[in-house]
């Protein structure tokens, strides 16, 4: 099943930025993905998370259908605010954060959806409502385990990750 | 002529861009309105004249499904054509949307063109 997924996130991230954002992405090696030095795996939450401007989102989605687990997106925030305004064809000094966050989830929710029909398009998968939060880092140590897919993209020389995790 | 739409997506991101899209492909465009589920899309069709619904299937509260199975019910509102814009692409949950009076379908991502194009030919069939 992994390997099923690796395959198809990576058609489905493709046609989703191209479409939605008329952007290429590339697929980045294992070894080109790696958590640049000195960033924090800790997340933010309450008045810090107010104060400070998020460094990245994380959206995340929970499957059940022929597998069940767990699909997060990882993204720079400022890249997700670049690809907010190309989405809504708005100026960067009329887009608030929580349409930013908002469109994340729509991102995820997209990626998700098509990547789950394509891996079962009879039945389909069940899918959660994506919930999205500001994180201080890519989350490298997310998405290591055995039972997970990870892949990383460049996009518009910035980098996002997509995790599909398995339970077991 | 000019029709009345209603768009149901939890996303008002997405809300947002659909919106953009109709009012990009050239369809006459009357007055339009939003919401966030199921629930809050009956009692817009309760209050307002609705000549066409554009909906998601995957929302909290009351979703796709559950409003669809509702304006059913309605010998008024069931008259309503409906397109599905949602990015669930099984054919499972398509069929049994079909089922419940859905009269087109597009699978997000789209493009603009997309929207066109199967708005024209549902508002066409509508008014033969």
């Amino acid at each position: 099943m992994p390997e099923d997924i690796r395959g198809a996130a990576i058609s489905v991230v493709s046609k989703v930025f191209e479409t939605m954002f008329y952007l290429s992405v590339e697929t980045l090696e294992e070894g080109e993905a790696t958590e640049p030095s000195g960033a924090s795996p800790v997340q933010i939450t309450g008045e810090q998370e107010q104060k400070s401007p998020p460094r990245f989102l994380r959206s995340e989605i929970g499957f059940q259908g022929k597998n069940s687990g767990k699909i997060r997106l990882h993204i720079p925030y400022d890249l997700a605010r670049k690809l907010a305004v190309n989405f809504m064809g708005v100026d960067d000094n009329d887009l608030s954060e929580s349409q930013v966050v908002d469109m994340v989830g729509e991102l995820n929710n997209m990626l998700a959806g098509n990547l789950f029909s394509l891996l079962d398009k009879t039945n389909g998968y069940q899918l959660t409502v994506p919930v999205t939060v500001r994180t201080m880092d890519l989350g490298t140590r997310e998405g290591t385990e055995t039972s997970a897919v990870t892949l990383s993209f460049n996009v518009e020389d910035q980098r996002l990750k997509l995790s599909v995790q398995f339970e077991s | 002529m000019a029709y009345n739409i209603l768009i149901v997506d939890d996303s008002q991101t997405m809300r947002k861009v659909i919106l953009k899209a109709v009012a990009l492909s050239g369809f006459d465009l009357g007055e339009c309105w939003e919401a966030g589920d199921g629930r809050e899309a009956i009692e817009i069709l309760a209050n307002h004249w609705v000549d066409l619904i554009l909906t998601d299937l995957h929302m909290p509260g009351m979703n796709g499904l559950e409003m669809l199975k509702e304006i059913q019910k309605d010998e008024i509102h069931r008259q309503v054509p409906i397109v599905l814009i949602t990015t669930e692409g099984s054919e499972k949950r398509i069929q049994e949307a079909l089922s419940l009076g859905v009269k087109g379908y597009l699978q997000k991502p789209f493009h603009p063109e997309a929207v066109r194009d199967i708005l024209t030919r549902i508002m066409e069939k509508a008014d033969a």
